[in-house]
């Protein structure tokens, strides 16, 4: 399977965010997207996703999902950086918002919701829920139609070793099957676990294949 | 659409969450909103005992006919224990203007020449014009009317028995004079007793307006309502904007997330409305006040429009509650419910009726008049469906612009 991000834009009234960004990966690839604050990595996931108007391909084994908004709801999953969960309902509740209730029963027992360890907290409410519940709840929520795609938008915000250390495992899962993540994210050991890191700067892509300290990432984004 | 379906069954049971503190806040508005209308209901009652049902009937006729003009001043003036209509005399077009928007319950036309021609021994027809009054009241007026016809009739017998005295008196024997005053009597006689085709009653179709009581049991119906669409704040104020991406990403847009929005928020205020209807007539022992509630329901879907607007426009709780008070307070004004609508200035007034709140009071007031609703019902449709999607277009300028 091959993803191939190719010349992305979006401008804003006179405000050109993205200048024709671009990417590629391969099955079982980790990309991750370095930027400033504000530099358009949460814009180019919304023109990726359809969520705004942009120009560009987003091609997965050269199918433009661009083109075709329920084959790329099918193939990609997206992890938002709020987890999009109803505070007062419990992580059941909020998956049944995806999930048949059967689905949930079986992805319990032996699914990507157990891997992730939802079962341990489904009847709290999202409300009483540390960050690290509902970062998993989000994941569990964005992979309900099995996507082989996955962007994650600051994915590690907050969270806790532990909680960090399982969401990392499951998406080494999720690569191992085949999968690709790619993610935008300030972690430094996130970056540095990457198959290749790009580096968003002016509005363009550009692949990094130096050092990933945060020295160098810094210097990198100035 | 199943994830259209989801959302909404997700909302619903997050709506059922805040429902409790709701209905109490509705039990409690009620209640007060109840007493209000008890108080009124008991000051209208104390007037009438005190006045004895002062109700107000126009009289059109020809104003410089010193008959009618005598017979309203005698109207007017008589006991106040008897007297309970306030008859006021005026022009024909104002007693159509005010027919409608009922500051009078009726009026009488009294034809030009009418008091001539009783006494010529005709039997011309009083009209009396009326809108959709309860009907105890016409027989009553109608025979009010008749009684000052027939006290004047009779007091002019008066005359009869003057002139009969005063050909005593000159000496002018019986035989030539009691035959004239026999036949006049007969004439007079006639008159009374042909009371039935006296009046007739007209009955103007279509006119406006309520009495007082009624068009403040409007008000206060449209008002309760907007109170209870406040205490759903809670509930209505959603900051979820990620999980709004998320939905339009898997191909729930933004006016199937409005619909989701919506259904759950309209009908926990139908049920709202439909536990008042059914107290209503459980303790008044008839179904009519719950019949008469479905009938208001287009209404309350409108004013829930209105307000879900209003909700997604907001950017945060504060904000929401205050934009729905300010709007709550606002429009009530001008749409007549604290003043009579006739009172405000003319472009105030006219605003209020093109407002929701004015469209939905127009249609309720329709409803109560127990008249032609269809035109109000359809502009209610119309302006609830526009709503939804002017709010679906805020959400999807929401989506747009999160990050």
């Amino acid at each position: 399977m091959k993803l191939e991000i190719n010349s992305i834009k979006k401008s804003y009234k006179k405000n050109q965010v993205l200048r024709g960004a671009s990417l590629e990966a391969v099955s079982g690839e980790s990309i991750g997207i370095l930027g400033k604050n504000g530099s358009g990595k949460s814009t180019l996931f919304s023109v990726l996703c359809g969520l705004v108007k942009g120009e560009g391909e987003f091609l997965l084994d050269s199918r433009d999902l661009m083109k075709s908004p329920k084959e790329r709801a099918a193939a990609v999953g997206f992890i938002t950086q709020e987890p999009p969960l109803f505070p007062e309902l419990s992580a059941k509740d909020n998956l049944l918002l995806w999930y048949s209730a059967d689905r949930i029963k079986k992805s319990l027992e032996g699914g990507v919701l157990s891997m992730l360890g939802i079962g341990e907290f489904l009847k709290v409410p999202v409300s009483k829920m540390s960050g690290g519940m509902k970062k998993r709840l989000a994941i569990g929520c964005a992979v309900a139609r099995d996507p082989c795609v996955l962007l994650l938008d600051e994915p590690s915000g907050a969270l806790d070793i532990v909680c960090r250390q399982r969401i990392g495992e499951y998406l080494a899962a999720f690569r191992a099957a085949g999968g690709i993540t790619v993610t935008a994210t300030h972690d430094v050991h996130e970056l540095s676990s990457c198959n290749k890191l790009y580096v968003l700067k002016d509005g363009t892509l550009t692949l990094h294949n130096g050092e990933r300290d945060t020295k160098t990432l810094a210097e990198l984004l100035l | 659409m199943r994830g259209a379906l989801r959302y909404f069954a997700a909302r619903s049971k997050r709506a059922l969450r805040y429902y409790p503190a709701a209905l109490i806040f509705a039990l409690v508005t009620a209640l007060l909103l109840s007493a209000l209308a008890g108080a009124l209901l008991f000051e209208k009652e104390g007037e009438i005992n005190e006045q004895k049902l002062r109700v107000r009937v126009g009289v059109v006729g020809n104003l410089e006919d010193t008959y009618l003009d005598l017979a309203v001043f005698a109207l007017q003036n008589m006991d106040s224990s008897r007297v309970y209509a306030e008859m006021i005399t005026m022009e024909p077009d104002e007693a159509e203007k005010m027919l409608d928007s009922g500051e009078i319950i009726g009026y009488v036309t009294v034809p030009e020449g009418y008091v001539e021609t009783v006494m010529s021994g005709e039997n011309q027809q009083l009209t009396y014009t009326v809108k959709d009054s309860p009907a105890s009241l016409v027989p009553i007026l109608m025979n009010e009317v008749v009684g000052t016809v027939s006290r004047y009739v009779t007091l002019s017998e008066n005359g009869i028995y003057g002139y009969t005295d005063f050909c005593r008196d000159m000496g002018i024997p019986r035989s030539e004079y009691r035959p004239l005053a026999d036949g006049l009597s007969v004439e007079y006689l006639m008159t009374i007793l042909e009371r039935e085709d006296a009046t007739e009653t007209k009955i103007l179709e279509g006119t406006k307006g309520l009495d007082l009581f009624g068009y403040y049991t409007c008000a206060i119906f449209v008002i309760a309502v907007l109170l209870w669409g406040i205490s759903f704040a809670p509930m209505m104020i959603s900051q979820e904007s990620s999980l709004y991406r998320l939905l339009r990403f898997n191909g729930t847009g933004a006016f199937l997330q409005t619909c989701g929005d919506f259904l759950p928020f309209l009908l926990l205020m139908v049920a709202n409305v439909l536990l008042l209807g059914a107290a209503v007539s459980a303790f008044g022992a008839t179904p009519e006040p719950l019949l008469l509630i479905i009938k208001l329901l287009p209404a309350v879907s409108l004013l829930c429009a209105f307000q879900y607007l209003l909700y997604e426009i907001s950017k945060s709780p504060v904000s929401a509650v205050l934009i729905q008070l300010f709007s709550c307070v606002a429009s009530s004004l001008a749409s007549g419910f604290f003043f009579y609508r006739n009172a405000l200035p003319e472009s105030v007034a006219l605003f209020g009726r093109l407002i929701p709140t004015g469209v939905a009071f127009d249609y309720v007031t329709d409803v109560f008049r127990k008249g032609d609703c269809s035109l109000s019902l359809l502009i209610t449709v119309i302006l609830t469906a526009a709503l939804l999607l002017l709010a679906a277009v805020v959400r999807a300028g929401k989506i747009r612009r999160a990050r």
